[in-house]
C-alpha cells in the first residue's frame, strides 16, 4: 500500500530524514517510534504531500506523492500533530466542510459525516462549537475528519499526545478497530502504545531508521537490561556495596543520598535472564540496613534510546 | 474547479460572519462615511448658497457648481481611501490564521488544488468588500432623492464600477500579504502600507527631469503604477481602458504571486 524508498529531506543544511525505506501492506498498522525531532513528522508530511522530499521516492496506493499528489491526497486521511481545528465552527459543520473539501457532495457528504460521528463517538458534541469541547473530543473530531469517506490510508501524527489516560485508551481502541480495513501509519514517542496498537514498528532517530520489527521483537531486543529501584535506610555507600555483591547485578547508581540515616534511593541494573532481587534484599538486611521498598521498572523509551543511539554513535565514530 | 472552490468559499464566509472583526470594521466604516456624507452635503449647500448670493449681487463671475462633481466625486475619493483601511481587516485572516493554527497543513493535504483554495478565499474576501460597497449605495440614492435626480446617473454608475475594480485589486493584494506571514497584525499592516504606497506613488513631487535611461521620466512611471491616478477618472464618469486594465492586471498579478507562494511549499530544493 505504501512504499518508501531512500527518502531524504533536508531543511537547508539540516537533514531531517535520511535514506528512509520501508513498506506497509494493506490493512497493517505501522508504528513510528522516535523522540521529538527524529523525523517522524517530516516523513508523514512527505507522505501526505505537504512537503516534498529532497530525494528518494514514495508511493501511496501506487501513486507517486510528488507527481500524482492529488490522487494520493484523495486516498489519505491525515491527523496532523497539533490537532488543528477551526474553533468558530460546530463539530458537524467542520466535518461537513472537510467532507466537501475531500470531494464528497450533498447526501454523500452528509452520510460520510454521520459515519465519522458514529465511528469516533461524537454524537453528544455534534452541535457544539469546537472552541468549547474538551481536548479529548478535539482529538476525536480530528480523527473523525481523517476517517471521513473511508480513505485507504490513515496517517496519524501523535494521535494520543496530550490526552488523559482514559482518553488515550479510548483513542487506541478506536485506532485498533480501524485496522484491517485500512492501512494506518501512526507516530508516537510512547513505547507501550506501539506495543498495544501496532503490528510493525520502526524506530527512527536523527532521520534514520535504527531498528524495526514486530513490537514483541522490539521490546525483547531493546530490553537488554532490567532495572530495579531500591529504597533502603542506612549508610548509602555501604548499601550500594552490598547491592553490588548480589550475583548478576551489573550496575548500581545512588539516586538520592540521605544525609543522616534516612531513606536513600538506588537504581540497580541486571541482565534480563537473571533475577538477583532475593540476593539484593538479603545483602541489605544482613548488612544491618533496613530495606524499605523495591520496585522493578519497565524500560522507558528514553533509556532504550540512550542505548540505541549510543550504539549508533559508537558505530559512526568507528 | 468550482466543486473545489465552493466549500472553501462557504467556510470563509461563515468564518467572516461569526467573528466580530467584520462587524466592527463595517460599523466604523459606515459611521465614518455617513458622517462625511453629512459634511459633503452641508458644504454643497453652503457653496450653492454663496453662488446664489453672488448671482444676486454684482459679481456673476463664480464658476458653475456641479452636484455630481462635488458630491459623487468626493464620496468616491472618500470610499476609495477608506478601502485602504478596511480591506486589510477583511484579508488579514485568510492565510495567516490558517498558518498560525496549523489548519493550513490539513487544508492543503485535502485533495484541493492550490488555485481552488486561493480563489475560494479571494472570492470570499471580495464578497465582503462588495457587501461593504453595497451598503454605500444608500448615498447615491439619497443624493438623487434630495436633489430631485440632478446628479448624473452615468457618472454614479462608472464610479461604482470603478470602486468594484479598486476593491477587487486591493483584496488581491491583501490575500497576497496574508500568505506571507503567520501574523495577522503584520499581514494587515503590510496590506495597508503596500496599498498606501500604490495609492500615493504617483502623487509625490519627484521634481522634473529625473529620467530613466535618459528617455522616460520617473514621474511618468510612478504615475503609471499609481492606484490613485488610475482610479480618479472613474469619479468623473470616465471609463478608460488603461484604467480598467490597470486594476484587472493588478488583481491577476497579485493572485498569481500568491499562487506561487502557495506552490513554493512543494518545490524540491
Amino acid at each position: 500500500m505504501i512504499t518508501v524508498e531512500k527518502l531524504t529531506k533536508y531543511y537547508g543544511e539540516f537533514p531531517a530524514v535520511r535514506d528512509v525505506s520501508f513498506q506497509v501492506g494493506k490493512g497493517e498498522i505501522l508504528g513510528f517510534l522516535g523522540p521529538n525531532g527524529a523525523g517522524k513528522t517530516t516523513t508523514m508530511r512527505i507522505l501526505t504531500c505537504y512537503t516534498p522530499a529532497t530525494s528518494g521516492k514514495a508511493t501511496v496506493a501506487g501513486f507517486d506523492v510528488f507527481t500524482q499528489s492529488l490522487e494520493v491526497r484523495r486516498r489519505i486521511g491525515y491527523l496532523p500533530e497539533n490537532v488543528p481545528l477551526y474553533n468558530e465552527m460546530t463539530v458537524r459543520g467542520y466535518l461537513l466542510f472537510m467532507a466537501e473539501a475531500k470531494g464528497h457532495r450533498g447526501a454523500a457528504a452528509r452520510k460520510a459525516v454521520e459515519q465519522a460521528i458514529n465511528e469516533c463517538g461524537l454524537a453528544e458534541v455534534r452541535n457544539r462549537l469546537i472552541a468549547q469541547i474538551s481536548r479529548g473530543f478535539r482529538q476525536r473530531v480530528s480523527l473523525g475528519q481523517a476517517v471521513l469517506g473511508n480513505p485507504d490510508v490513515l496517517i496519524l501524527d501523535e494521535p494520543t499526545i496530550g490526552l488523559d489516560p482514559r482518553q488515550i485508551v479510548e483513542i487506541r481502541n478506536l485506532i485498533k478497530n480501524m485496522a484491517g480495513k485500512r492501512t494506518v501509519i501512526l507516530s508516537t514517542h510512547i513505547l507501550p502504545e506501539v506495543a498495544l496498537t501496532c503490528q510493525k514498528v520502526l524506530v527512527i532517530h536523527r532521520g534514520r531508521i535504527v531498528a524495526s520489527g514486530t513490537p514483541d521483537e522490539m521490546i525483547s531486543n531493546l530490553e537488554a537490561v532490567r532495572q530495579t529501584d531500591v529504597i533502603a535506610r542506612g549508610a548509602p555507600d555501604a548499601i550500594a556495596t552490598a547491592l553490588r555483591s548480589a550475583a548478576g547485578v551489573t550496575n548500581v547508581r545512588i539516586l538520592h543520598k540521605s544525609p543522616v540515616d534516612g531513606p536513600s534511593e538506588f537504581l540497580v541494573e541486571y541482565a534480563p535472564g537473571k533475577d538477583p532481587r532475593g540476593d539484593m534484599a538479603r545483602a541489605i538486611t544482613q548488612g544491618g540496613h533496613a530495606l524499605l521498598e523495591m520496585r522493578t521498572r519497565g524500560l522507558s523509551l528514553e533509556d532504550v534510546f540512550i542505548r540505541i543511539t549510543a550504539g549508533e554513535e559508537a558505530k559512526h565514530a568507528a | 474547479m468550482l466543486r473545489e472552490i465552493c466549500p472553501v468559499y462557504k467556510r470563509e464566509m461563515k468564518a467572516y460572519f461569526s467573528s466580530p472583526a467584520i462587524y466592527v470594521a463595517l460599523g466604523l466604516f459606515l459611521a465614518f462615511v455617513g458622517l462625511q456624507y453629512h459634511y459633503i452635503i452641508k458644504y454643497f449647500v453652503m457653496v450653492s448658497q454663496q453662488k446664489m448670493m453672488s448671482q444676486e449681487g454684482m459679481y456673476g463671475g463664480m464658476p458653475p457648481i456641479n452636484l455630481t462633481e462635488i458630491v459623487v466625486g468626493s464620496m468616491f475619493g472618500l470610499i476609495n481611501f477608506l478601502m485602504l483601511l478596511v480591506v486589510p481587516i477583511f484579508t488579514m485572516r485568510l492565510f495567516s490564521e490558517e498558518k498560525r493554527l496549523g489548519t493550513f497543513e490539513l487544508l492543503v493535504t485535502c485533495p484541493l488544488r492550490d488555485w481552488s483554495i486561493l480563489l475560494g478565499k479571494y472570492l470570499a474576501a471580495l464578497t465582503v468588500g462588495l457587501i461593504t460597497l453595497a451598503f454605500c449605495l444608500v448615498y447615491p440614492i439619497t443624493t438623487q432623492y434630495i436633489s430631485g435626480g440632478q446628479a448624473e446617473n452615468s457618472v454614479i454608475l462608472v464610479s461604482y464600477l470603478g470602486l468594484v475594480l479598486v476593491v477587487a485589486a486591493y483584496v488581491a493584494f491583501g490575500v497576497f500579504a496574508s500568505s506571507v506571514t503567520e501574523n495577522q497584525m503584520l499581514s494587515a499592516i503590510l496590506t495597508f502600507v503596500g496599498l498606501l504606497s500604490f495609492y500615493l506613488v504617483g502623487r509625490m513631487d519627484y521634481g522634473k527631469g529625473a529620467m530613466l535611461f535618459g528617455k522616460v521620466e520617473w514621474a511618468d512611471i510612478f504615475s503609471a503604477l499609481c492606484a490613485y491616478t488610475h482610479s480618479e477618472p472613474f469619479s468623473k464618469g470616465m471609463l478608460a481602458l488603461p484604467d480598467v486594465a490597470f486594476f484587472l492586471m493588478f488583481t491577476v498579478f497579485f493572485l498569481i504571486i500568491t499562487a506561487k507562494i502557495l506552490e513554493a511549499r512543494r518545490w524540491r530544493v
